[in-house]
C-alpha cells in the first residue's frame, strides 16, 4: 500500500512546486541581472556625455528586460504567484505604454528632451530619460530581488526595508520623468498624425493618438498620489510589524 | 461545608450576569473596543435594530471611542463568527433578534463602519439622468461640438430616440417597479456607476452623431432598430415579472417562470444585451459594441451568481423544489 506521502498525486504536486519556484527563481534573477545591466549602461552613457543621450544608449536591453514584465501579468493571472492581476496588470501597461507608446511611438523630442527644475551655475536639476531609466532600474532591481529572496525563503532585512522604502524617492522621479517624456512628445503628436484614424470608415470610429495620450494621462494622474500613499501605509504596516519582532 | 457553600455563593456572584440586562462588547476588525466596558442591552430590547439605534444615537453623543462619524443604521456593518473555524463571519441583518444569531452575554460583536452611505434610487437616478442630457447634446448642439451644421441621416435620428427611450424607461422602472433588498450603497459607487454610463453614453454619441458617420443602408437601420424595440418591451416584460415574484412583505427568493425565465435565469439581462446588439446592428459604431461588451461582462458576471444562487437554494432536497435545467443568460452560450 502506499502511504499518502508518496503517494503519486502528491508527489507530482510537490514537483510541481518546486519546478514553480525554480522557474519563479530563474525569472526574477534574469531581471535583476538585466535590469543591473541596464543601470550600468545608462550611469556609462550618463558620466560620458550625460543624460540626455541614455534612453538611446539602453534601448536595446531596456526593450527586452520591460516587455519581459508582460510575463508577470500571465503569472497572475495563471495563479502562479498571488499578486492581483488588474494591479499587476495595470502597473505593466503603464510602463509598455510609456515606452512603445511614447518613447518609441514617437520618434524625437521625447526621447532626448528635458525639462529643468533647476539651473544655476554649479548645479543642474532636470528630468530626463536619463532620470527616468535610473529610477526605473533601481526600483526593478529591488522588486526583483526582493522576489527572488522570498523564492528562497528567506529575505535580508536590507533587501525588504529596500523594498518598502525605495519608492519614496524612485517613484516620483520615475513618475515625474515619465510625464516630462509625455509632455514634450506630445506637440510632436498633435502635428504629426502618425497612428491616427479619421472618419469616415466603416468602424464609425476615429482615432487622435494625440488625444489618446491627453485622457491617458489624465487618467494616470490621478492614480499616483492614491497608489503613493497605499504604499506608505503598506510601509508603515510591514515595517512596523519587523520592528515589533525584533 | 458553610465554607464550601461560601465559596460557591462568592463564585456565582462574580460571574451571574445582571437581571434582565445583556453585555455585550462591541469591537472593530483589529480588535479594539469601540464602548469602553461593552455594551448593556435590556433583555426585552435585544434585537438588531435597537442595537443599531443605539449606537446611533451613542455616535451622536460622540461616546464611541475613534468613531467621529454619525453612524446611521445603514452604516454599521455587525458581524459574529463564523460557527465553523475558517468560515465567513455572519452578519446581523435588521429585523431579527440577536437570539436568532446566539447572541448572549458576553458575546463580542465585530463592527465596521461602511462609510457615507446612499440610496439605490438615488444613484440609479443619476447614473441614467445623466445620458439623457450626454447624449442628445452631440446630437442637437452639433454645430457646436463638430463645428459644421449638417442634416442628420435617419440611422442618427433613430439612435438617438432608442437611447432616449432606453434611459427614460430605466428612470420610470427604478421610482415604479423595482424594490431593493439593500436599501443603500457605499456613497464611492455614485461617482463609479455614474462615470460608466455618462462616459459611455458622450463616446457612443460623439462617433454616432458625427458629421463623417456612415449609415448602414435604410432597410438595416429600420429592421435593426425595430427588433431592439422588441427586445425593450421584452425587457420590460421580464422586469415585471421581476417585481410580481414576490407578494409584498415575502422574503426568500422565488424560482421566476413564464416568457424568456421557462429557458433562461436572468431573461432580463438577456433581452437587455440583444437591444444593445441590434442598435449596433442598425447603427455600426465601434465604441457601440465596445459599450455593449462592457455591459454585457459585467451582467454574464452577476447571472452567474445568480444562478448559482438559485441552484444553491433550490436543491431538490427536504420539499425544496429542484432548480430547472436553463441556460444562466445568453443562449447557447452560457
Amino acid at each position: 500500500r502506499n502511504s499518502l506521502l508518496t503517494s503519486p498525486l502528491v508527489q507530482l504536486s510537490a514537483r510541481m512546486g518546486f519546478l514553480k519556484s525554480a522557474y519563479l527563481l530563474a525569472y526574477n534573477i534574469s531581471l535583476v541581472i538585466g535590469w543591473s545591466y541596464i543601470l550600468f549602461e545608462a550611469v556609462i552613457e550618463w558620466k560620458a556625455n550625460g543624460p540626455l543621450g541614455v534612453f538611446i544608449a539602453v534601448r536595446k536591453s531596456l526593450e527586452i528586460a520591460q516587455t519581459a514584465a508582460v510575463l508577470e501579468v500571465v503569472h497572475s493571472a495563471l495563479g502562479v504567484v498571488r499578486s492581483p492581476v488588474v494591479t499587476t496588470f495595470l502597473q505593466v501597461v503603464s510602463r509598455i505604454a510609456i515606452l512603445w507608446g511614447v518613447l518609441i511611438a514617437i520618434p524625437f523630442d521625447s526621447r532626448t528632451a528635458e525639462i529643468v527644475l533647476y539651473n544655476d551655475a554649479s548645479v543642474k536639476v532636470a528630468l530626463s530619460t536619463g532620470t527616468m531609466i535610473v529610477a526605473w532600474s533601481l526600483s526593478e532591481i529591488i522588486r526583483y530581488s526582493f522576489y527572488a529572496f522570498k523564492e528562497l525563503g528567506f529575505v535580508p532585512y536590507p533587501v525588504e526595508w529596500l523594498r518598502y522604502s525605495g519608492f519614496v524617492v524612485l517613484y516620483p522621479i520615475g513618475v515625474a520623468s515619465e510625464l516630462t517624456m509625455i509632455y514634450c512628445g506630445m506637440p510632436h503628436m498633435k502635428n504629426n498624425g502618425m497612428y491616427d484614424l479619421v472618419m469616415p470608415n466603416a468602424f464609425n470610429f476615429a482615432f487622435n493618438y494625440y488625444i489618446a495620450l491627453l485622457i491617458g494621462t489624465s487618467v494616470y494622474l490621478p492614480g499616483f498620489p492614491k497608489l503613493y500613499f497605499y504604499m506608505l501605509a503598506q510601509r508603515k504596516k510591514v515595517l512596523a510589524a519587523k520592528s515589533k519582532v525584533a | 461545608p458553610w465554607s464550601t457553600s461560601f465559596t460557591i455563593t462568592i463564585i456565582r456572584f462574580k460571574f451571574t450576569k445582571k437581571i434582565g440586562i445583556m453585555k455585550v462588547r462591541l469591537v472593530t476588525r483589529s480588535g479594539r473596543d469601540i464602548v469602553d466596558g461593552g455594551f448593556e442591552i435590556p433583555d426585552d430590547a435585544a434585537t438588531v435594530d435597537a442595537l443599531q439605534a443605539q449606537i446611533h444615537s451613542l455616535s451622536l453623543k460622540k461616546k464611541l471611542k475613534g468613531i467621529k462619524a454619525e453612524l446611521y443604521p445603514s452604516r454599521q456593518r455587525m458581524t459574529i463568527p463564523a460557527a465553523t473555524a475558517g468560515g465567513k463571519p455572519v452578519p446581523l441583518t435588521p429585523g431579527k433578534k440577536l437570539s436568532d444569531f446566539d447572541v448572549k452575554d458576553g458575546a463580542i460583536v465585530t463592527f465596521k463602519d461602511l462609510g457615507i452611505q446612499i440610496g439605490y434610487q438615488t444613484v440609479f437616478f443619476w447614473e441614467y439622468f445623466g445620458p439623457l442630457l450626454v447624449y442628445p447634446m452631440f446630437h442637437c448642439l452639433r454645430e457646436q461640438v463638430y463645428g459644421k451644421a449638417f442634416t442628420p441621416c435617419l440611422a442618427q435620428r433613430l439612435a438617438l430616440w432608442y437611447f432616449c427611450f432606453h434611459y427614460t424607461k430605466r428612470i420610470a422602472e427604478t421610482f415604479l417597479l423595482h424594490t431593493f433588498s439593500h436599501a443603500t450603497m457605499p456613497i464611492a459607487n455614485l461617482f463609479r456607476n455614474c462615470s460608466y454610463y455618462w462616459g459611455f453614453a458622450a463616446l457612443v454619441s460623439y462617433f454616432v452623431n458625427h458629421p463623417d458617420y456612415t449609415s448602414p443602408s435604410e432597410l438595416r437601420v429600420k429592421v435593426a432598430f425595430g427588433l431592439a424595440l422588441l427586445c425593450q418591451l421584452g425587457n420590460l416584460h421580464t422586469h415585471l415579472t421581476l417585481a410580481n415574484l414576490r407578494k409584498p412583505g415575502e422574503k426568500g427568493y422565488k424560482i421566476p417562470r413564464g416568457f424568456g425565465f421557462n429557458w433562461v435565469t436572468c431573461a432580463n439581462y438577456t433581452f437587455e444585451i440583444y437591444g444593445w446588439f441590434f442598435f449596433n446592428i442598425a447603427t455600426q459604431s465601434l465604441m457601440g459594441v465596445v459599450f455593449m461588451s462592457a455591459g454585457a461582462l459585467q451582467m454574464i458576471q452577476w447571472a452567474g451568481q445568480k444562478h448559482a444562487r438559485l441552484r444553491k437554494q433550490f436543491d431538490g432536497k427536504e420539499g425544496r423544489e429542484k432548480y430547472p435545467r436553463r441556460w444562466q443568460i445568453l443562449p447557447p452560450f452560457i
